[in-house]
Protein backbone atom coordinates (compact mmCIF):
# COMPACT_ATOMS: atom_id res chain seq x y z
CA UNK A 1 0.00 0.00 0.00
CA UNK A 2 1.33 3.44 -0.85
CA UNK A 3 1.08 5.97 1.94
CA UNK A 4 -0.57 9.37 1.71
CA UNK A 5 1.84 12.01 2.95
CA UNK A 6 0.60 15.47 3.93
CA UNK A 7 1.52 18.30 6.26
CA UNK A 8 4.68 18.36 8.36
CA UNK A 9 6.82 15.32 9.11
CA UNK A 10 9.89 14.61 11.19
CA UNK A 11 12.97 12.53 10.51
CA UNK A 12 12.97 9.27 12.49
CA UNK A 13 16.44 9.41 14.00
CA UNK A 14 17.91 7.05 16.55
CA UNK A 15 18.38 9.73 19.21
CA UNK A 16 14.76 10.84 18.95
CA UNK A 17 13.08 7.53 18.32
CA UNK A 18 12.37 6.28 21.82
CA UNK A 19 10.42 9.31 23.03
CA UNK A 20 8.85 10.00 19.64
CA UNK A 21 7.52 6.44 19.42
CA UNK A 22 6.23 6.49 22.98
CA UNK A 23 4.44 9.82 22.66
CA UNK A 24 3.37 9.58 19.00
CA UNK A 25 2.62 13.32 18.81
CA UNK A 26 -0.26 14.17 16.51
CA UNK A 27 1.41 17.27 15.06
CA UNK A 28 3.90 14.94 13.37
CA UNK A 29 1.95 13.72 10.36
CA UNK A 30 4.55 11.37 8.83
CA UNK A 31 8.15 10.34 9.30
CA UNK A 32 11.15 10.01 7.04
CA UNK A 33 13.80 7.31 7.29
CA UNK A 34 17.21 6.73 5.74
CA UNK A 35 16.99 3.23 4.19
CA UNK A 36 20.69 2.54 4.81
CA UNK A 37 19.87 2.43 8.52
CA UNK A 38 17.30 -0.35 8.00
CA UNK A 39 18.40 -2.47 5.04
CA UNK A 40 20.15 -5.70 6.12
CA UNK A 41 19.79 -4.70 9.75
CA UNK A 42 17.94 -5.97 12.78
CA UNK A 43 17.88 -4.85 16.39
CA UNK A 44 16.76 -1.48 17.69
CA UNK A 45 16.38 0.12 14.24
CA UNK A 46 13.97 -2.56 12.98
CA UNK A 47 11.93 -2.41 16.16
CA UNK A 48 11.68 1.38 15.81
CA UNK A 49 10.62 1.10 12.17
CA UNK A 50 7.92 -1.43 12.96
CA UNK A 51 6.50 0.84 15.65
CA UNK A 52 6.69 3.89 13.39
CA UNK A 53 4.83 2.03 10.63
CA UNK A 54 1.94 1.39 13.02
CA UNK A 55 1.49 5.13 13.54
CA UNK A 56 2.69 7.07 10.50
CA UNK A 57 3.15 7.02 6.74
CA UNK A 58 6.83 6.48 5.97
CA UNK A 59 8.88 8.35 3.39
CA UNK A 60 12.39 7.18 2.42
CA UNK A 61 15.41 9.36 1.80
CA UNK A 62 18.66 7.72 0.73
CA UNK A 63 22.19 8.69 1.65
CA UNK A 64 24.41 6.55 -0.56
CA UNK A 65 22.89 6.53 -4.04
CA UNK A 66 23.77 10.08 -5.01
CA UNK A 67 22.78 10.34 -8.65
CA UNK A 68 26.07 11.97 -9.58
CA UNK A 69 28.04 8.79 -9.08
CA UNK A 70 29.76 7.68 -12.25
CA UNK A 71 29.31 3.95 -11.60
CA UNK A 72 26.05 1.99 -11.83
CA UNK A 73 24.43 1.20 -8.50
CA UNK A 74 24.96 -2.17 -6.85
CA UNK A 75 21.99 -4.29 -7.98
CA UNK A 76 22.04 -6.30 -4.74
CA UNK A 77 21.51 -3.09 -2.78
CA UNK A 78 18.83 -1.66 -5.05
CA UNK A 79 16.94 -4.97 -4.78
CA UNK A 80 17.04 -4.74 -0.98
CA UNK A 81 16.04 -1.09 -1.21
CA UNK A 82 13.07 -1.95 -3.39
CA UNK A 83 11.95 -4.57 -0.87
CA UNK A 84 12.16 -2.06 1.98
CA UNK A 85 10.21 0.58 0.01
CA UNK A 86 7.56 -2.01 -0.75
CA UNK A 87 7.37 -3.00 2.91
CA UNK A 88 6.95 0.55 4.21
CA UNK A 89 4.68 1.64 1.33
CA UNK A 90 6.91 4.53 0.30
CA UNK A 91 5.13 6.67 -2.31
CA UNK A 92 8.47 7.64 -3.87
CA UNK A 93 12.14 7.53 -2.93
CA UNK A 94 14.57 10.43 -2.82
CA UNK A 95 18.33 10.69 -3.28
CA UNK A 96 20.72 13.63 -3.55
CA UNK A 97 22.11 15.49 -6.53
CA UNK A 98 25.67 14.70 -5.52
CA UNK A 99 28.25 11.95 -5.52
CA UNK A 100 29.21 9.99 -2.43
CA UNK A 101 32.07 7.83 -3.62
CA UNK A 102 33.80 6.18 -6.53
CA UNK A 103 35.59 2.90 -7.30
CA UNK A 104 33.63 1.08 -4.57
CA UNK A 105 34.77 3.56 -1.92
CA UNK A 106 32.20 5.49 0.09
CA UNK A 107 32.80 8.95 1.55
CA UNK A 108 29.55 8.99 3.54
CA UNK A 109 28.94 12.61 2.71
CA UNK A 110 27.21 14.58 -0.02
CA UNK A 111 29.86 15.88 -2.41
CA UNK A 112 29.09 18.47 -5.08
CA UNK A 113 29.04 17.94 -8.82
CA UNK A 114 30.36 20.30 -11.47
CA UNK A 115 27.50 22.23 -13.04
CA UNK A 116 28.14 20.89 -16.52
CA UNK A 117 26.76 18.67 -19.23
CA UNK A 118 28.63 15.53 -18.17
CA UNK A 119 27.12 15.77 -14.66
CA UNK A 120 23.64 16.20 -16.13
CA UNK A 121 24.08 13.15 -18.31
CA UNK A 122 25.43 11.10 -15.42
CA UNK A 123 22.71 12.17 -12.98
CA UNK A 124 19.95 11.50 -15.48
CA UNK A 125 21.29 8.02 -16.21
CA UNK A 126 21.60 7.11 -12.52
CA UNK A 127 18.17 8.49 -11.64
CA UNK A 128 16.53 6.49 -14.42
CA UNK A 129 18.49 3.40 -13.43
CA UNK A 130 17.34 3.77 -9.84
CA UNK A 131 13.73 4.39 -10.79
CA UNK A 132 13.70 1.22 -12.88
CA UNK A 133 15.35 -0.79 -10.09
CA UNK A 134 13.02 0.31 -7.28
CA UNK A 135 9.91 0.47 -9.46
CA UNK A 136 8.64 3.78 -8.12
CA UNK A 137 9.26 7.49 -8.71
CA UNK A 138 12.63 8.94 -7.78
CA UNK A 139 12.94 12.44 -6.37
CA UNK A 140 16.27 14.27 -6.51
CA UNK A 141 17.26 16.65 -3.73
CA UNK A 142 19.26 19.84 -4.32
CA UNK A 143 22.22 19.88 -1.92
CA UNK A 144 24.08 22.58 -0.07
CA UNK A 145 27.59 23.01 -1.47
CA UNK A 146 30.60 24.98 -0.43
CA UNK A 147 32.54 25.07 -3.68
CA UNK A 148 32.25 24.41 -7.41
CA UNK A 149 34.44 21.46 -8.39
CA UNK A 150 35.07 22.92 -11.83
CA UNK A 151 34.61 26.27 -13.48
CA UNK A 152 30.80 26.43 -13.82
CA UNK A 153 31.09 27.95 -17.28
CA UNK A 154 28.03 30.10 -16.95
CA UNK A 155 25.55 27.65 -15.41
CA UNK A 156 23.95 28.64 -12.15
CA UNK A 157 22.73 26.10 -9.58
CA UNK A 158 19.06 26.31 -10.70
CA UNK A 159 20.16 26.02 -14.34
CA UNK A 160 21.92 22.79 -13.46
CA UNK A 161 19.10 21.43 -11.28
CA UNK A 162 16.44 22.05 -13.93
CA UNK A 163 18.60 20.46 -16.63
CA UNK A 164 18.96 17.33 -14.48
CA UNK A 165 15.24 17.12 -13.66
CA UNK A 166 14.31 17.43 -17.31
CA UNK A 167 16.92 14.95 -18.51
CA UNK A 168 16.00 12.42 -15.81
CA UNK A 169 12.27 13.17 -15.89
CA UNK A 170 12.54 13.00 -12.10
CA UNK A 171 10.65 14.48 -9.19
CA UNK A 172 12.23 17.08 -6.89
CA UNK A 173 12.77 17.01 -3.17
CA UNK A 174 13.20 20.75 -2.70
CA UNK A 175 15.49 21.51 0.23
CA UNK A 176 14.62 25.10 1.13
CA UNK A 177 17.34 25.26 3.77
CA UNK A 178 19.95 24.23 1.20
CA UNK A 179 18.86 27.00 -1.15
CA UNK A 180 19.06 29.46 1.74
CA UNK A 181 22.53 28.20 2.77
CA UNK A 182 23.79 28.37 -0.80
CA UNK A 183 22.30 31.84 -1.29
CA UNK A 184 24.34 33.14 1.64
CA UNK A 185 27.54 31.23 0.85
CA UNK A 186 27.48 32.04 -2.86
CA UNK A 187 25.73 35.40 -2.77
CA UNK A 188 22.50 35.11 -4.71
CA UNK A 189 18.83 35.92 -4.11
CA UNK A 190 16.97 32.67 -3.27
CA UNK A 191 13.50 33.82 -4.38
CA UNK A 192 14.14 33.89 -8.13
CA UNK A 193 15.57 30.37 -7.68
CA UNK A 194 12.30 29.25 -6.05
CA UNK A 195 10.35 31.01 -8.79
CA UNK A 196 12.00 28.81 -11.40
CA UNK A 197 11.04 25.52 -9.75
CA UNK A 198 8.39 23.65 -11.79
CA UNK A 199 5.56 22.98 -9.36
CA UNK A 200 4.55 19.66 -10.87
CA UNK A 201 7.94 18.14 -10.10
CA UNK A 202 8.03 18.89 -6.36
CA UNK A 203 6.95 16.02 -4.10
CA UNK A 204 8.51 17.02 -0.80
CA UNK A 205 10.27 19.90 0.96
CA UNK A 206 13.09 19.78 3.51
CA UNK A 207 13.89 22.40 6.11
CA UNK A 208 16.59 22.30 8.76
CA UNK A 209 18.90 24.39 10.91
CA UNK A 210 22.49 25.19 10.06
CA UNK A 211 25.69 26.45 11.66
CA UNK A 212 27.51 29.68 10.82
CA UNK A 213 31.30 29.49 11.20
CA UNK A 214 33.62 32.28 12.30
CA UNK A 215 34.53 32.87 8.66
CA UNK A 216 30.85 33.47 7.81
CA UNK A 217 30.50 30.23 5.85
CA UNK A 218 27.23 28.48 6.70
CA UNK A 219 27.49 24.73 7.19
CA UNK A 220 24.37 22.64 6.66
CA UNK A 221 24.62 20.66 9.89
CA UNK A 222 20.95 19.86 10.62
CA UNK A 223 22.04 20.47 14.18
CA UNK A 224 20.53 23.87 15.04
CA UNK A 225 17.09 25.45 15.18
CA UNK A 226 15.59 26.66 11.92
CA UNK A 227 16.49 30.32 11.41
CA UNK A 228 14.04 33.11 10.55
CA UNK A 229 15.36 33.38 7.00
CA UNK A 230 14.50 29.74 6.31
CA UNK A 231 11.01 30.09 7.83
CA UNK A 232 10.42 33.11 5.58
CA UNK A 233 11.72 31.31 2.51
CA UNK A 234 9.53 28.31 3.31
CA UNK A 235 6.45 30.54 3.56
CA UNK A 236 7.31 32.02 0.18
CA UNK A 237 7.83 28.55 -1.28
CA UNK A 238 4.58 27.03 0.01
CA UNK A 239 2.58 30.03 -1.18
CA UNK A 240 4.02 29.39 -4.63
CA UNK A 241 3.92 25.58 -4.71
CA UNK A 242 0.88 24.77 -2.58
CA UNK A 243 0.29 21.51 -0.73
CA UNK A 244 3.73 19.88 -0.66
CA UNK A 245 4.68 17.91 2.50
CA UNK A 246 7.41 19.50 4.60
CA UNK A 247 10.02 17.61 6.62
CA UNK A 248 11.96 18.97 9.57
CA UNK A 249 15.43 17.41 9.43
CA UNK A 250 17.29 17.23 12.70
CA UNK A 251 20.29 14.92 12.64
CA UNK A 252 22.53 15.98 15.52
CA UNK A 253 22.79 18.21 18.59
CA UNK A 254 19.30 17.08 19.51
CA UNK A 255 17.14 19.31 21.72
CA UNK A 256 14.18 17.99 23.68
CA UNK A 257 11.33 16.50 21.70
CA UNK A 258 9.08 19.27 23.01
CA UNK A 259 11.43 21.82 21.51
CA UNK A 260 11.33 20.07 18.14
CA UNK A 261 7.55 19.82 18.31
CA UNK A 262 7.40 23.61 18.75
CA UNK A 263 9.28 23.88 15.47
CA UNK A 264 6.94 21.35 13.88
CA UNK A 265 3.90 23.39 15.01
CA UNK A 266 5.39 26.59 13.65
CA UNK A 267 6.10 24.84 10.35
CA UNK A 268 2.54 23.52 10.38
CA UNK A 269 1.13 27.04 10.77
CA UNK A 270 3.33 28.32 7.92
CA UNK A 271 2.26 25.35 5.82
CA UNK A 272 -1.46 25.99 6.38
CA UNK A 273 -1.15 29.71 5.66
CA UNK A 274 0.90 29.04 2.54
CA UNK A 275 -1.52 26.44 1.24
CA UNK A 276 -4.46 28.78 1.87
CA UNK A 277 -2.71 31.58 0.01
CA UNK A 278 -1.87 29.27 -2.85
CA UNK A 279 -5.40 27.90 -3.12
CA UNK A 280 -6.98 31.35 -2.91
CA UNK A 281 -4.76 32.58 -5.72
CA UNK A 282 -5.43 29.56 -7.89
CA UNK A 283 -9.17 29.54 -7.23
CA UNK A 284 -9.41 33.12 -8.43
CA UNK B 1 39.76 20.78 -21.70
CA UNK B 2 37.39 19.92 -18.87
CA UNK B 3 38.54 17.25 -16.42
CA UNK B 4 36.34 14.13 -16.70
CA UNK B 5 33.83 13.74 -13.88
CA UNK B 6 35.34 10.46 -12.66
CA UNK B 7 38.77 12.08 -12.34
CA UNK B 8 37.26 14.96 -10.36
CA UNK B 9 35.63 12.47 -8.01
CA UNK B 10 38.85 10.45 -7.58
CA UNK B 11 40.78 13.62 -6.73
CA UNK B 12 38.06 14.58 -4.27
CA UNK B 13 38.20 11.15 -2.64
CA UNK B 14 41.98 11.29 -2.23
CA UNK B 15 41.72 14.79 -0.74
CA UNK B 16 39.38 13.37 1.90
CA UNK B 17 41.21 10.09 2.63
CA UNK B 18 44.92 10.67 2.00
CA UNK B 19 47.07 11.42 5.02
CA UNK B 20 47.95 14.73 3.41
CA UNK B 21 46.02 16.12 0.43
CA UNK B 22 48.30 16.62 -2.56
CA UNK B 23 48.68 19.89 -4.40
CA UNK B 24 48.05 17.99 -7.63
CA UNK B 25 44.60 16.85 -6.45
CA UNK B 26 43.72 20.27 -5.12
CA UNK B 27 44.75 21.74 -8.47
CA UNK B 28 42.18 19.55 -10.26
CA UNK B 29 39.40 21.37 -8.44
CA UNK B 30 38.26 24.85 -9.20
CA UNK B 31 37.58 26.69 -5.94
CA UNK B 32 40.08 27.80 -3.26
CA UNK B 33 41.72 24.86 -1.45
CA UNK B 34 40.29 25.85 1.92
CA UNK B 35 36.79 24.90 0.73
CA UNK B 36 37.96 21.40 -0.24
CA UNK B 37 39.75 21.04 3.05
CA UNK B 38 36.45 21.92 4.71
CA UNK B 39 34.92 18.89 2.99
CA UNK B 40 37.87 16.79 4.14
CA UNK B 41 37.24 17.82 7.74
CA UNK B 42 33.52 17.07 7.50
CA UNK B 43 34.00 13.65 5.88
CA UNK B 44 36.66 12.59 8.36
CA UNK B 45 34.82 13.97 11.40
CA UNK B 46 31.76 11.87 10.62
CA UNK B 47 33.75 8.67 10.09
CA UNK B 48 35.98 9.20 13.12
CA UNK B 49 32.92 9.84 15.30
CA UNK B 50 31.17 6.68 14.09
CA UNK B 51 34.25 4.55 14.75
CA UNK B 52 34.75 6.05 18.19
CA UNK B 53 31.14 5.37 19.09
CA UNK B 54 31.61 1.68 18.26
CA UNK B 55 34.95 1.31 20.04
CA UNK B 56 34.79 3.60 23.08
CA UNK B 57 37.06 1.54 25.34
CA UNK B 58 39.52 0.76 22.56
CA UNK B 59 39.73 4.49 21.90
CA UNK B 60 40.26 5.19 25.58
CA UNK B 61 42.91 2.48 25.91
CA UNK B 62 44.86 3.52 22.83
CA UNK B 63 44.57 7.23 23.48
CA UNK B 64 43.34 9.78 20.97
CA UNK B 65 46.58 10.23 19.02
CA UNK B 66 47.21 6.53 18.37
CA UNK B 67 43.55 5.80 17.72
CA UNK B 68 43.27 8.65 15.21
CA UNK B 69 46.50 7.52 13.52
CA UNK B 70 44.99 4.05 13.08
CA UNK B 71 41.81 5.49 11.58
CA UNK B 72 43.84 7.72 9.26
CA UNK B 73 45.89 4.74 8.07
CA UNK B 74 42.69 2.77 7.42
CA UNK B 75 41.20 5.58 5.37
CA UNK B 76 44.37 6.12 3.35
CA UNK B 77 45.31 2.50 2.73
CA UNK B 78 41.90 0.90 2.39
CA UNK B 79 39.13 3.52 2.31
CA UNK B 80 35.55 2.86 3.37
CA UNK B 81 34.16 -0.09 1.41
CA UNK B 82 30.65 -0.35 2.81
CA UNK B 83 27.64 1.79 2.05
CA UNK B 84 26.50 1.15 5.61
CA UNK B 85 28.36 3.63 7.76
CA UNK B 86 27.96 1.32 10.76
CA UNK B 87 30.38 -1.09 9.03
CA UNK B 88 33.33 1.29 9.40
CA UNK B 89 33.83 -0.07 12.94
CA UNK B 90 34.44 -3.60 11.66
CA UNK B 91 36.48 -2.37 8.69
CA UNK B 92 38.76 -0.34 10.96
CA UNK B 93 39.33 -3.25 13.34
CA UNK B 94 40.06 -5.65 10.45
CA UNK B 95 42.62 -3.20 9.12
CA UNK B 96 44.25 -2.15 12.39
CA UNK B 97 44.25 -5.39 14.38
CA UNK B 98 47.41 -6.95 12.85
CA UNK B 99 49.34 -3.75 13.56
CA UNK B 100 48.04 -3.46 17.10
CA UNK B 101 48.88 -7.10 17.80
CA UNK B 102 52.41 -6.61 16.43
CA UNK B 103 53.10 -3.51 18.51
CA UNK B 104 54.81 -4.51 21.80
CA UNK B 105 54.18 -1.07 23.29
CA UNK B 106 50.42 -1.56 23.33
CA UNK B 107 48.55 -3.24 26.21
CA UNK B 108 48.28 -7.02 25.83
CA UNK B 109 44.49 -6.93 26.09
CA UNK B 110 43.98 -4.29 23.38
CA UNK B 111 43.28 -6.68 20.52
CA UNK B 112 40.81 -8.64 22.66
CA UNK B 113 39.09 -5.41 23.59
CA UNK B 114 38.83 -4.25 19.96
CA UNK B 115 37.46 -7.61 18.78
CA UNK B 116 35.01 -7.73 21.67
CA UNK B 117 33.70 -4.22 21.02
CA UNK B 118 33.52 -4.76 17.25
CA UNK B 119 31.62 -8.03 17.71
CA UNK B 120 29.22 -6.43 20.14
CA UNK B 121 28.68 -3.54 17.71
CA UNK B 122 27.95 -5.97 14.88
CA UNK B 123 25.55 -8.08 16.96
CA UNK B 124 23.51 -4.95 17.65
CA UNK B 125 22.66 -4.70 13.95
CA UNK B 126 22.37 -8.32 12.84
CA UNK B 127 19.14 -9.25 11.14
CA UNK B 128 16.73 -11.54 12.91
CA UNK B 129 16.25 -13.83 9.92
CA UNK B 130 13.28 -16.12 10.39
CA UNK B 131 14.62 -19.38 11.81
CA UNK B 132 13.34 -22.81 10.89
CA UNK B 133 10.07 -23.86 12.47
CA UNK B 134 10.73 -24.64 16.11
CA UNK B 135 8.99 -27.58 17.77
CA UNK B 136 6.88 -26.83 20.86
CA UNK B 137 9.11 -29.00 23.01
CA UNK B 138 12.83 -29.41 22.62
CA UNK B 139 13.57 -32.80 21.10
CA UNK B 140 17.06 -34.17 21.82
CA UNK B 141 16.89 -36.19 18.59
CA UNK B 142 16.01 -33.01 16.70
CA UNK B 143 18.32 -30.47 15.05
CA UNK B 144 19.15 -27.34 17.09
CA UNK B 145 17.60 -24.06 15.91
CA UNK B 146 20.00 -21.24 16.70
CA UNK B 147 19.40 -17.60 17.46
CA UNK B 148 20.68 -15.87 14.27
CA UNK B 149 22.22 -12.99 16.21
CA UNK B 150 24.71 -15.10 18.18
CA UNK B 151 28.38 -14.41 17.51
CA UNK B 152 31.08 -16.37 19.26
CA UNK B 153 34.47 -14.88 20.06
CA UNK B 154 37.52 -16.29 21.85
CA UNK B 155 39.32 -13.88 24.14
CA UNK B 156 42.52 -14.16 26.17
CA UNK B 157 41.54 -11.43 28.63
CA UNK B 158 38.32 -10.78 30.52
CA UNK B 159 37.54 -7.58 28.63
CA UNK B 160 33.88 -8.62 28.73
CA UNK B 161 33.66 -8.10 32.49
CA UNK B 162 32.10 -4.82 33.50
CA UNK B 163 33.19 -4.71 37.08
CA UNK B 164 36.79 -5.20 38.09
CA UNK B 165 40.18 -4.42 36.58
CA UNK B 166 38.69 -2.65 33.59
CA UNK B 167 42.03 -1.01 32.77
CA UNK B 168 44.03 -4.18 33.27
CA UNK B 169 41.71 -7.12 32.70
CA UNK B 170 42.57 -10.55 33.99
CA UNK B 171 44.31 -12.91 31.59
CA UNK B 172 41.89 -15.83 31.41
CA UNK B 173 41.28 -17.42 28.01
CA UNK B 174 37.58 -17.99 27.43
CA UNK B 175 34.80 -18.10 24.87
CA UNK B 176 31.95 -15.61 25.00
CA UNK B 177 28.71 -15.77 23.05
CA UNK B 178 27.27 -12.34 22.27
CA UNK B 179 23.62 -12.21 21.24
CA UNK B 180 20.27 -10.44 21.28
CA UNK B 181 17.04 -12.00 22.45
CA UNK B 182 14.03 -12.23 20.09
CA UNK B 183 12.22 -8.91 19.57
CA UNK B 184 14.64 -7.09 21.80
CA UNK B 185 17.63 -4.81 21.26
CA UNK B 186 20.03 -5.14 24.23
CA UNK B 187 23.15 -7.25 23.72
CA UNK B 188 23.99 -9.98 26.18
CA UNK B 189 27.11 -12.06 26.74
CA UNK B 190 27.37 -15.64 27.98
CA UNK B 191 30.71 -17.27 28.76
CA UNK B 192 31.07 -21.00 28.12
CA UNK B 193 33.80 -23.31 29.43
CA UNK B 194 35.96 -25.58 27.21
CA UNK B 195 33.50 -28.46 27.34
CA UNK B 196 30.71 -26.02 26.56
CA UNK B 197 32.69 -24.81 23.54
CA UNK B 198 32.98 -28.38 22.23
CA UNK B 199 29.27 -29.01 22.68
CA UNK B 200 28.20 -25.64 21.29
CA UNK B 201 30.34 -26.17 18.19
CA UNK B 202 29.00 -29.73 17.82
CA UNK B 203 25.45 -28.39 18.00
CA UNK B 204 26.29 -25.76 15.40
CA UNK B 205 27.06 -28.30 12.66
CA UNK B 206 24.26 -27.95 10.08
CA UNK B 207 21.51 -30.59 10.15
CA UNK B 208 23.06 -32.55 13.01
CA UNK B 209 20.87 -33.44 15.99
CA UNK B 210 21.64 -32.60 19.61
CA UNK B 211 22.17 -36.31 20.29
CA UNK B 212 24.58 -36.78 17.38
CA UNK B 213 26.48 -33.69 18.45
CA UNK B 214 26.91 -35.14 21.93
CA UNK B 215 28.02 -38.45 20.47
CA UNK B 216 30.63 -36.63 18.37
CA UNK B 217 31.99 -34.84 21.42
CA UNK B 218 32.15 -38.06 23.42
CA UNK B 219 33.90 -39.83 20.56
CA UNK B 220 36.45 -37.04 20.28
CA UNK B 221 37.07 -37.31 24.03
CA UNK B 222 37.07 -41.09 23.86
CA UNK B 223 34.78 -41.40 26.86
CA UNK B 224 31.37 -42.66 27.92
CA UNK B 225 28.54 -40.34 29.04
CA UNK B 226 29.13 -40.52 32.81
CA UNK B 227 26.77 -38.70 35.21
CA UNK B 228 29.10 -35.69 35.56
CA UNK B 229 29.20 -35.20 31.80
CA UNK B 230 25.44 -35.61 31.49
CA UNK B 231 24.79 -33.10 34.29
CA UNK B 232 27.10 -30.52 32.75
CA UNK B 233 25.71 -31.06 29.26
CA UNK B 234 22.13 -30.77 30.49
CA UNK B 235 23.00 -27.64 32.47
CA UNK B 236 24.63 -26.04 29.42
CA UNK B 237 21.68 -26.87 27.16
CA UNK B 238 19.20 -25.49 29.68
CA UNK B 239 21.25 -22.29 29.98
CA UNK B 240 21.49 -21.85 26.20
CA UNK B 241 17.74 -22.35 25.79
CA UNK B 242 16.86 -20.14 28.75
CA UNK B 243 18.95 -17.35 27.25
CA UNK B 244 17.47 -17.88 23.74
CA UNK B 245 20.92 -18.67 22.35
CA UNK B 246 19.36 -21.90 21.15
CA UNK B 247 15.70 -21.37 20.29
CA UNK B 248 14.67 -25.04 20.30
CA UNK B 249 14.75 -27.94 17.89
CA UNK B 250 13.35 -28.95 14.55
CA UNK B 251 12.96 -32.29 12.81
Amino acid sequence: MTASVEGVGLGLRHDLAKELLERRPEEVRWVEIHPENYVARGGRFQLNLEQAMERWPIVTHGLTCGVGTTQPFDPAYTRQLRELLERVGAPFHSEHLCFGGIDDTFLHDLLPLPFNRESVKTAAARARELRDAIERPVAIENISYYADPLDPGGWTEPDFLLEVLDAADAKLLLDVNNIYVNSINHGFDPRPYIDRIPRDRVVQIHVAGHFTGDDGVIIDTHGEDICEGVYELLAYTIARLGRVPVLLERDQNFPTLDHLLEEVRRLGAIYERGVAAFEAEHAA
Amino acid sequence: MTTPLAEVQRAFTRICFDAKPSDADLAVLHAPPDRWLLYRRMVRARLFAMIRSGLPRTHETLGKARFDASVSAYLEERGVRSRYIRDVVDELVAHALPRWEADPELPAHLSDLARYEATKWAVGSLEWSVPDAVADELDFEGVPVHNPTVRSTTLRHRVDRKDERRDEPLEEPHRVLLYRRPDDAPIYGYVIDPMGVELYEAWSVPDRSFADGVRAVLAARDREPDPTFVDRMAGLLAALVERSIILGSRR
